[in-house]
């Protein structure tokens, strides 16, 4: 055992004055831990969602087969698939060390990101006119719930993007910007992977 | 974890980066969400077919976290992936666990009965 507490020559140990301490790889994990608690608000609207969505807490009112259309489900699955490819693009050219090549990006994947958001506001405003609310049943609002909540996060991510598009074009690719680029890239990638159980479990469970 | 990176660019997570993975990721699981658009709307025709969705998705989702968040078990990713599996039990028995809890009140109460 070392001074070190038994780590490798050539690595220092915290408590040496010359530890050099790696801000990016720290921030990425501590940001990636807060998205993982933030799976478990999903955990409790999924749950919410399964107890409810028996047909006799719809209290008579509509069930999911009123509530989603396929096509619609499909386009927006295709917008945020197609976000996530342009935000590849951004860490692509981040790699690469290209100013223009991350803002492009940021462009691209905003406005798919946006073509999603607007999809959604679209289907529920058609479900607003018919007088189908949240209030109108346990159903209707667990499952509204569950799909705002994420519509909300695609929203912030849309947010977050048009920040980091003025951060990068004001000040390039430093330390900071970079870790906030990287945190974007879990944040992002994420809400694909909780749309494919959205729109499966939810939107597609209605079609069948 | 301690890397002398006074170049932002140069830090294992950005050189992780890896373009043809990404595209790989928006075809397999573009096809798979398409595939579960014909099961669901041809779901008569199909034996099992919430089983063969819930299959698409959990392959889906496999594929975004091997190709998007690249998670491995590379220095650069272990604790990130470490972190991932320690938090899925939790998120299969919480949704799992109330499923089950209030599936089977609902078997014992009268609710059921009264709307069959």
């Amino acid at each position: 055992m070392t001074a070190s507490g038994g780590m490798e020559s050539g690595q220092s140990a915290l408590w040496e004055p010359h530890y050099h301490h790696d801000v990016i790889a720290t921030r990425t994990l501590g940001f990636w831990l807060y998205m993982l608690s933030d799976a478990m608000i999903f955990a409790g609207l999924f749950a919410a969602y399964g107890v409810l969505s028996h047909t006799y807490n719809a209290a008579g009112g509509p069930v999911l087969h009123a509530l989603v259309h396929p096509w619609t489900a499909y386009a927006e699955t295709l917008s945020v698939f197609a976000s996530v490819l342009a935000y590849g693009g951004v860490m692509v050219a981040l790699k690469r060390g290209s100013r223009e090549g991350v803002l492009a990006g940021l462009v691209a994947a905003f406005l798919l990101g946006a073509l999603f958001v607007g999809l959604e506001v679209h289907e529920f405003a058609a479900l607003f006119r018919m007088g189908i609310y949240p209030e109108g049943s346990g159903y209707l609002s667990a499952f509204f719930a569950l799909v705002m909540t994420h519509g909300i996060h695609m929203a912030f991510g849309l947010l977050w993007m048009a920040t980091m598009f003025f951060q990068v074009a004001a000040q390039g690719l430093t330390d900071k910007t970079v870790y906030r680029l990287l945190n974007l890239k879990l944040f992002w990638h994420f809400q694909a992977i909780l749309w494919v159980l959205v729109y499966t479990f939810v939107d597609m469970r209605g079609v069948l | 974890m301690a890397q002398d990176t006074h170049d932002p660019l140069q830090h294992p997570e950005v050189r992780l980066v890896n373009g043809r993975a990404y595209v790989a990721a928006f075809v397999v699981a573009t096809a798979l969400m398409t595939a579960a658009l014909a099961v669901a709307m041809h779901g008569g025709e199909i034996p099992h077919p919430m089983l063969v969705l819930s299959g698409a998705a959990a392959l889906a989702v496999a594929v975004q976290i091997m190709f998007l968040l690249q998670l491995d078990f590379s220095s650069t990713q272990i604790w990130t992936t470490v972190s991932f599996v320690l938090a899925v039990p939790l998120f299969v028995i919480a949704v799992g666990l109330s499923m089950w809890m209030f599936h089977s009140l609902d078997a014992r109460t009268m609710l059921m009965s009264l709307m069959h």
